[in-house]
């Protein structure tokens, strides 16, 4: 008896699992789906296999359109997660290490964020630069995002701080070494994972972003995600599906140098 | 000493604060005030050239509360809470599985539940597109199987936009219940089991009640992305099943109506805020009453 319900579980539990990454491997699939001509152009199925072919790939890579945008969204994810990594990892170190007033209240600050449905962030943040007349195009995308990501920053770096042993510090101080070369040598290296899966989660998360790019892009500045999602609007193709792929092979090889990093230290 | 000892303590405290000050100053310009803007924009009134003025009115809460808006806004609460007991209903098992009978396989387990929350959520909510669409994945798997007749429609409807989230928010569910599963002592059911309890009411006696933290973290974490969602809805639902993030994106990036998607967006906040603290409040009490 015990046995047959360990068994249906287990059956149900892949099922979910298939369910995570079926559809994830039908795309990938469908993006190398060969096209057909018609009317002179090229069109191809995302649903009905043809034979395998890679040129939505080649049409992907003669495409300005999406080279501006990939360059667009990285330039956008490096400064976000350098920024985020920077004020996340600092603030989160303060809050651990020193004796502070209202900590509470800034935790709460670093929260809301994350919690916060995304659109009113991202809309907010469009009446503030449109208050104060501020020209929309990459600057501010990037501030837009690094909001969000100092907020993921603090969080990874935060839960890793607190099983951090401090005697490490007073050990290299007591030993002769200067706050400053304390900080570089040990606790920097101490804090190096954490701020790592952090800064890596703060660029996927900036990569990745379709909302708060759409509202506070401006000056014809387009980034991936919301090039993906008006191709999208104007009807699916496997073009779609590489270009799905390629921001699914960056994020994830992100995803696996984090799980990396976590696991060696 | 002791003056020395203040002094050393303020300078501690002083330098905590001067690490900590970009950062909070940051947030608060570019989070905090936006959202007090948001909050004094949606009192403002706007002419019939689109002109905004900073003159009191409560015209864009009435706004909002026309017939249409607020069937919105149900639907939206409704699709949210269905996803969240949706994805409570699919993820518990799994969690439960992860934590109690994959002892060795956990690790991987758990990284392939975290693993698509690292990928494209565009991406993700595209490709099952391509699995609902009438000639998609699913009908051509239902036509193989002998069903004959009229391909069903399952893209545009409130149950492909369900399936969105659940395919989304997944992750947010088990991963809470998970991290309770595996606190659990499992020898307090071998001592309900050898008092007598079948699995059944062990479960229901004592797995449940021990991880309903979890599941309230669980379903707080889908609930919240899924009443503010955009994407799915767009994408899966069609404007017979827009959400509340939809009108939000037609009123501020098509019409440029600032006043009233200020009012409707301080109205989904009030939501969001108001239905955790009922959950939380609802819930603890629960949580309270099991221990």
């Amino acid at each position: 008896m015990k046995k047959v319900s360990d068994i249906v579980l287990k059956i149900y539990v892949s099922l979910v699992y298939m369910m995570l990454y079926l559809p994830i491997a039908i795309l990938v699939l469908f993006s190398f789906n060969e096209g057909i001509t018609m009317g002179g152009r090229r069109i191809g199925s995302t649903v009905l296999w043809k034979g395998f072919s890679l040129e939505w790939y080649e049409r992907l890579f003669r495409n300005q359109e999406i080279w501006t945008a990939l360059t667009n969204s990285t330039i956008i994810g490096v400064i976000t997660s350098i920024v985020s990594a920077v004020l996340g990892t600092i603030s989160a170190y303060a809050l651990i290490r020193y004796e502070m007033k209202g900590k509470n209240l800034f935790y709460i600050m670093m929260l809301v964020p994350i919690i916060i449905p995304e659109i009113t962030e991202a809309l907010s943040l469009l009446l503030f630069y449109v208050l104060f007349n501020i020209k929309l195009g990459l600057n501010t995308i990037i501030i837009g995002h690094a909001t969000f990501c100092v907020a993921y920053v603090f969080t990874v770096v935060r839960a890793r701080l607190s099983d951090y042993d401090r005697s490490l510090e007073e050990a290299a101080l007591s030993l002769g070494a200067t706050p400053f070369q304390t900080f570089i040598k040990v606790t920097l290296p101490l804090l190096a994972p954490g701020v790592l899966a952090g800064t890596l989660l703060a660029f996927t998360q900036s990569f990745d972003d379709l909302i708060k790019a759409s509202f506070t892009t401006g000056s014809g500045v387009i980034t991936l995600p919301m090039l993906i999602f008006s191709k999208i609007k104007s009807g699916v193709s496997p073009e779609i599906n590489a270009v799905a792929t390629i921001t699914l092979v960056i994020s994830g090889t992100l995803a696996f140098i984090s799980y990396w990093i976590s696991k060696r230290s | 000493m002791s003056n020395d000892f203040w002094s050393k303590l303020n300078l501690r405290r002083l330098k905590g604060y001067f690490l900590i000050v970009p950062t909070f100053l940051f947030e608060l310009i570019f989070f905090i005030v936006p959202l007090i803007i948001v909050f004094v924009y949606s009192f403002s009134k706007v002419d019939s050239f689109g002109r905004i003025t900073f003159e009191f009115t409560l015209q864009n809460y009435f706004n909002v509360l026309t017939p249409e808006f607020s069937r919105t806004i149900l639907r939206t609460l409704g699709i949210a809470a269905l996803s969240t007991l949706a994805c409570l209903i699919i993820g518990y098992p799994v969690a439960y599985y992860i934590g109690f009978k994959a002892k060795s396989r956990q690790n991987i387990l758990v990284m392939l539940i975290i693993i698509p929350f690292w990928l494209s959520f565009v991406a993700r909510t595209y490709s099952i597109i391509s699995i609902f669409s009438t000639n998609g994945i699913l009908n051509q798997i239902l036509t193989f199987l002998g069903f004959v007749g009229d391909k069903p429609q399952w893209l545009y409807t409130w149950y492909s936009v369900v399936f969105g989230m659940v395919y989304n928010y997944l992750p947010m569910m088990v991963l809470p219940i998970y991290a309770s599963v595996e606190k659990l002592n499992p020898q307090y059911l071998e001592a309900a089991q050898s008092l007598g309890a079948s699995p059944i009411n062990a479960f229901f006696k004592v797995t449940l009640p021990l991880t309903l933290p979890g599941v309230f973290a669980g379903s707080i974490l889908v609930f919240i992305p899924s009443v503010g969602e955009f994407l799915i809805p767009e994408l899966l639902g069609g404007i017979e099943w827009y959400m509340i993030g939809n009108h939000l994106w037609i009123i501020f990036l098509t019409m440029g109506n600032y006043p009233l998607g200020s009012a409707l967006s301080i109205v989904l906040i009030l939501l969001v805020i108001l239905i955790t603290l009922l959950y939380i409040k609802y819930f603890a009490k629960e949580v309270e009453l099991s221990f």
